[in-house]
């Protein structure tokens, strides 16, 4: 990003990729924002002749209203269509429309912060006029997030839908954003990503203290999953339910001393190794060994499971449940190829080659000693 | 000249960074490296007795970063190699006399002089650790294969990584072959699987090292042990050489296993 660069302009203009964003100077008060923003618009009248644009607003708290207030000027201006507002990722802790303002208190180290499950914070709002049509080149930013050549910013959030969020601004609503008979491939969940390569530069010194970015909020596409599946079984529901906490990608290795916590499900593209902790209130996937600790649906949430390609930990946990591996060997040896999961039956937790997160597991082996 | 600033650390303590260090300096000063091995140890210094220096000691680290006295004349020269020098730790001060900053600046200054700078890092993770790990460029790691020793190297891989020591290097310190060849010590691949780093060397157990710590003369000096010469090794993989690693077998000669068989099985170290 390249927020910090703009001191003199109010506003400067960016392409990234086939997008172009207004930078607005974050330094200056908004009130002079306003009034550059339409001097700018006035003095390049004849830039611009329709289309998208996106504003990024660098480290600035704005609040919605405000936002707003700058959209509508700039669509008064200058015809364009704000599309999408973005701002740098230090910014999304203390957004005032935040629900509940927790002070950001210094990172532990190596802990992974995640942010409240109902993400309301706006870093990237896609939010669409009434009049304008839906058009496809308008619901692009959300596909990006499948695609890989632009992946998102991990400070990205896409406004949710009404019923999640209910408080959009009046004259607003927002856009159907994906077309559901049209979506290709229903079961991919927009996943956060937090990993080294994807720290923002001027977030936290330390590449282990990673704020994984607010989640992103669910489109259209859960509640057409929850349609399908709601025929099936109630269990699949509660566990689609909790599915609308997002997952977060864990890039690395967590090394001992390591605690990773999240709303929703975790996938570590690594081991886990003995002394790290990987807490969710949803499902845990490991592709690699998994010798630390780790709980699944944290919140009490018995369906969830832990799936691991390999499962050595001490003690793992489900909702309530506790197992507790076999003290002479790592694991059973009848089930020690293959990826595994762990689930709870009977109370207790049974590990089981993996066969599918909806298959129905019988009686594995006991994961108690 | 621009030296490499290199800090060697494990975590739990004695699995042998101090040792480790004294090879290393010495070795790639017999390489014909000019180098500087730091004592980051204070309060508890050891440096110096390994490499034999003890008796030599006027000015310390704390003297130089406090300015008491000039960073050359905290600089002992080695008994062996012309270009090998120590700055000792302070014995009768804490981790806390000194700042990383401070450490750093120092460094700084050393590597205009100098190829290497080794920083020998005290166990644990805190003030001393910091102080050391601040300062260096690269670490390299050193951990025995026991369980206790490479979960706190997990843990020290993830807080070097933490302040942007990425991509540390491993050194298995005190290999049993032979109970690695019966399956009671975890091997060189099970190491570097759960750490997932890439290893520098292996060095076998062996008290060649014990006595030579003993003598002040680091093991490199005595070319029949094989503890030595897998430092060396290692200290041509440090300076970009490329070594292939030795085997791990025990040595099998028919005298061996004759003495195996009768029970007089002396030392069977391999070079690793």
């Amino acid at each position: 990003m390249t927020q910090n660069s703009t001191k003199i302009q109010v506003v400067q203009v960016s392409g990234r990729g086939i997008n172009v964003e207004f930078i607005i100077d974050d330094v200056v008060p908004f009130d002079q924002i306003r009034k550059g923003v339409r001097d700018y618009l006035i003095e390049n009248r004849g830039m611009w002749s329709g289309g998208a644009i996106a504003v990024n607003v660098g480290n600035r708290l704005t609040s919605r209203d405000e936002l707003n207030e700058l959209k509508k000027i700039i669509e008064a201006g200058s015809g364009l269509t704000v599309i999408r507002f973005s701002c740098s990722p230090e910014t999304m802790a203390t957004t005032p429309d935040a629900p509940d303002p927790e002070p950001i208190r210094p990172l532990q180290h190596n802990e992974v912060i995640i942010p409240d499950r109902k993400p309301t914070v706006i870093a990237q709002a896609q939010v669409i006029p009434d009049s304008t049509p839906v058009a496809p080149k308008i619901i692009e930013p959300l596909q990006a997030f499948r695609t890989p050549k632009t992946l998102p910013q991990h400070n990205e959030v896409i406004v949710p839908e009404p019923q999640i969020e209910g408080t959009l601004p009046p004259g607003m609503r927002a856009a159907p954003l994906i077309d559901r008979n049209e979506k290709p491939h229903q079961t991919v969940l927009p996943i956060n990503e937090v990993s080294q390569a994807e720290q923002p530069p001027t977030s936290y010194p330390q590449h282990n203290e990673v704020e994984s970015g607010p989640p992103v909020v669910e489109d259209d596409e859960q509640p057409l999953l929850m349609d399908e599946e709601r025929a099936t079984k109630s269990q699949q529901a509660s566990y689609l339910q909790s599915q609308r906490d997002t997952a977060l990608l864990v890039k690395s290795t967590c090394r001992s001393g390591e605690i990773i916590r999240h709303q929703g499900d975790v996938v570590v593209m690594g081991d886990v190794n003995p002394g790290a902790e990987v807490i969710a209130t949803g499902d845990i996937l490991v592709f690699g060994c998994l010798r630390g600790f780790a709980h699944a649906g944290c919140e009490g949430n018995s369906k969830a499971t832990i799936v691991a390609l390999s499962l050595g930990s001490p003690r793992v946990q489900i909702g309530p449940h506790v197992g507790v591996s076999s003290s002479n060997a790592a694991q059973p040896k009848h089930i020690d190829s293959g990826p595994l999961i762990a689930y709870v039956r009977r109370r207790s937790i049974h590990v089981a080659l993996f066969e599918g997160r909806f298959f129905k597991y019988g009686k594995g082996v006991l994961y108690d000693g | 000249m621009t030296g490499r600033t290199i800090v060697i650390t494990s975590g739990k303590g004695g699995v042998g960074k101090t040792t480790a260090t004294a090879n290393l300096g010495t070795a790639l000063a017999m390489r014909g490296q000019k180098v500087v091995v730091i004592d980051a140890d204070i309060g508890l210094r050891n440096l110096d007795v390994i490499m034999g220096l003890e008796n030599r000691i006027v000015y310390d680290l704390v003297n130089v970063i406090e300015g008491k006295c000039k960073m050359h004349q905290a600089m002992i020269r080695d008994k062996h190699q012309l270009e090998l020098f120590l700055i000792p730790a302070a014995q009768t001060r804490d981790k806390d006399s000194i700042e990383p900053e401070q450490l750093r600046e120092l460094c700084e200054k050393l590597e205009q002089e100098f190829d290497y700078v080794l920083i020998d890092c005290p166990a644990g993770i805190e003030g001393g650790f910091k102080n050391a790990i601040g300062a260096a460029k690269e670490a390299i790691l050193v951990t025995t294969p026991e369980v206790s020793a490479i979960r706190d190297a997990d843990r020290v891989i993830g807080l070097l990584e933490a302040s942007e020591l990425h991509r540390p290097k491993l050194i298995i310190n005190r290999i049993n072959t032979n109970l690695v060849k019966h399956g009671d010590m975890m091997d060189k691949d099970d190491i570097v699987e759960l750490l997932s780093v890439e290893i520098l060397g292996l060095v076998p157990a062996d008290e060649h090292t014990i006595t030579a710590a003993n003598r002040g003369v680091p093991v490199v000096h005595d070319k029949k042990a094989p503890s030595g010469s897998a430092f060396l090794r290692i200290a041509a993989r440090v300076d970009g050489d490329e070594v292939p690693f030795m085997s791990l077998e025990p040595k099998t000669s028919i005298i061996d296993r004759m003495k195996g068989l009768v029970g007089l099985s002396g030392r069977a170290y391999s070079h690793a």
